[in-house]
């Protein structure tokens, strides 16, 4: 027996029964939605994985650009999966209201994992947009409770899929049938609205890592060519704490731990090194992205000269006293790569305050934030 | 109340139901789908996320306004366009709504410059509020001209020359 008034009960299955709302339609919305979250999943996972790297892994410093691109289409992706999300849930509205709640202990369970899988999706495209603009709202630490309600969402949608595979290849064999003519909105028209959204939403956001549609880039919070050296900058030397005096007569890099010479550097020390010049993408993890071309000691040559062994890996510390990304880490393959540089300039210039003066690290295929400004010390393991 | 069949796979039982219900592949997806979820749970209360029940309130939340305030909300404005805005010209008039909200959503925070930060002019250095004000005229207009071609072509159906 119907728990509903009975008008709220044939509404429902009015709509139900809209091409708008129907099984086929929740089909392809369904899956396109699990692919766009399937792979910002991925890429979201590879890049929390690149920043706290487990034994067996080992990032590559090449090809120098990768980091660049899977961020940037884990941004575009969550970004593409907001329209194709409210509608997968516009279109399954009506099934909210199904009746009995629950039939069977399996459908009840299956019920029961919408819960996180649809505040979980919710969760991570609202907190995910907002990181893109630097806005935390909430009080706890967004890099791991992104991680964690992403692992929440992604079992959720594994027990989805379980539970709609059979409908969902059935809704998708089942030739379409025929419509009459009306005046409300087509499969088609809906569908074709979804993809045009989501297309608009890529194509005004995505300009902040593509640098050829960065004018079309409207509703993007970063421009890759605006900032100091036409640099974006994601903490300055205030923000960060930088004494203005860094960088003067008393500067010294120190290169310690397990190397046969310790190595204390002024300034000037470093300029009379051989100069090594590279075009490298800084690739924010928030998804924005700008190439430039940076010189500087390549840190294999600062090795070398402190007889560290061939496999050494290196902490490289920064004068920001405290926050998580006050140092980071390069492992043998970065270390040893050609690229992976201490930069003194940029495009020819000193590099900017913001940027890092006196010293900071570039090297290929790295996140942003592990590209540690104001570096001081490199520790040697 | 007529609700279409699940054809054999789903949670639901389908014709005769039992008391558990679903296939193997959906117990399969289960436990495969809560153990991955215990890896986010477990991650939430390690040490590196202090405020665990704090993000539970907040995915619970999200769930919970979307069910019974968002969806609502959409529901009652699908109902108003139905009553108020002529039938031909509902379906652009719905897609511009739907598509305002959207941009509204995603832009929202960097519209209102919530990340802005006064050392750092390189965060938010477009003006995303007066951008998304063009982008919402530019749908509404598009709306205005495609609901112009529909009353257009609907009254070229019922014109006496129509068909000859």
């Amino acid at each position: 027996m119907s728990v509903l008034p009975a008008r709220l009960a044939a509404a429902r299955d009015e709509v139900r029964a809209q091409p708008t709302h129907d099984d086929r339609t929740l089909a392809l919305l369904g899956t396109a939605l699990g692919v766009c979250f399937t792979v910002c999943f991925l890429t979201g996972l590879l890049s929390h994985i690149i920043q706290h790297p487990p034994g067996w892994f080992t990032w590559p410093a090449r090809p120098a650009g990768l980091y660049r691109v899977t961020q940037g289409v884990h941004v575009a992706t969550g970004l593409a999966s907001v329209p194709l999300l409210l509608a997968k849930l516009w279109a399954a509205g009506p099934r909210l209201l199904d009746e009995p709640v629950v039939r069977s202990v399996a459908h009840g369970l299956e019920r029961l994992s919408l819960v996180p899988l649809v505040g979980g999706s919710l969760f991570l495209v609202a907190s995910g947009t907002a990181n893109l603009s630097g806005w935390y709202p909430w009080p706890f630490s967004f890099p791991p409770a992104h991680y964690a309600a992403a692992w929440v969402t992604v079992g959720a949608l594994v027990v989805h899929v379980a539970a709609r595979a059979s409908t969902t290849r059935e809704a998708l064999r089942r030739p379409d049938p025929a419509r009459p003519a009306s005046p409300s909105l087509s499969r088609r028209g809906f569908l074709g609205a979804v993809g045009a959204a989501a297309g608009l939403v890529t194509v005004v956001t995505v300009g902040q890592t593509v640098g050829p549609l960065r004018r079309l880039a409207a509703l993007a919070p970063r421009r890759p060519d605006v900032g100091p050296q036409g640099l974006p900058v994601n903490k300055t030397a205030r923000a960060a704490g930088i004494d203005p005096s860094a960088g003067d007569h008393r500067y010294r890099l120190e290169v310690a731990g397990r190397v046969a010479t310790p190595l204390s550097l002024s300034l000037v020390d470093l300029r009379s090194m051989p100069q090594h010049a590279a075009r490298l993408p800084i690739a924010c993890v928030e998804g924005w992205s700008a190439s430039a071309t940076w010189e500087g000691v390549p840190v294999r040559d600062l090795l070398a000269l402190a007889g560290a062994p061939a496999d050494a890996e290196v902490t490289v510390r920064s004068l920001q006293q405290g926050g998580s990304y006050s140092s980071s880490e390069l492992n043998h393959v970065q270390a040893a790569d050609a690229d992976t540089l201490l930069a003194l300039t940029i495009g020819g210039e000193p590099l900017h305050r913001d940027h890092g003066f006196p010293v900071r690290l570039i090297g290929p295929n790295r996140p942003g934030v592990q590209q540690t400004k104001w570096v001081h010390r490199l520790e040697v393991r | 109340m007529t609700t279409p069949a699940e054809p054999p796979g789903g949670a639901g039982p389908g014709p005769g139901p039992t008391v558990l219900g679903g296939t193997p592949l959906f117990w399969a997806g289960l436990a495969v789908g809560w153990a991955i979820m215990a890896v986010g749970i477990r991650s939430a209360l390690s040490e590196r996320l202090a405020r665990a029940p704090a993000l539970a309130r907040f995915v619970l939340g999200f769930a919970v306004v979307h069910d019974f305030v968002v969806l609502p909300a959409a529901v009652v404005l699908a109902v108003l366009t139905a009553r108020l805005v002529p039938a031909v010209a509902r379906v652009p008039v719905r897609l511009a709504l739907a598509l305002s909200w959207l941009l509204v959503l995603i832009s929202w925070p960097a519209a209102r410059r919530y990340g802005a930060r006064p050392d750092n002019p390189t965060v938010l250095p477009v003006d995303v509020g007066r951008n998304l004000v063009i982008l919402l005229a530019a749908i509404w207009l598009l709306a205005a001209l495609d609901v112009a071609r529909r009353v257009v072509g609907a009254r070229r159906d019922r014109s006496p020359a129509a068909g000859v």
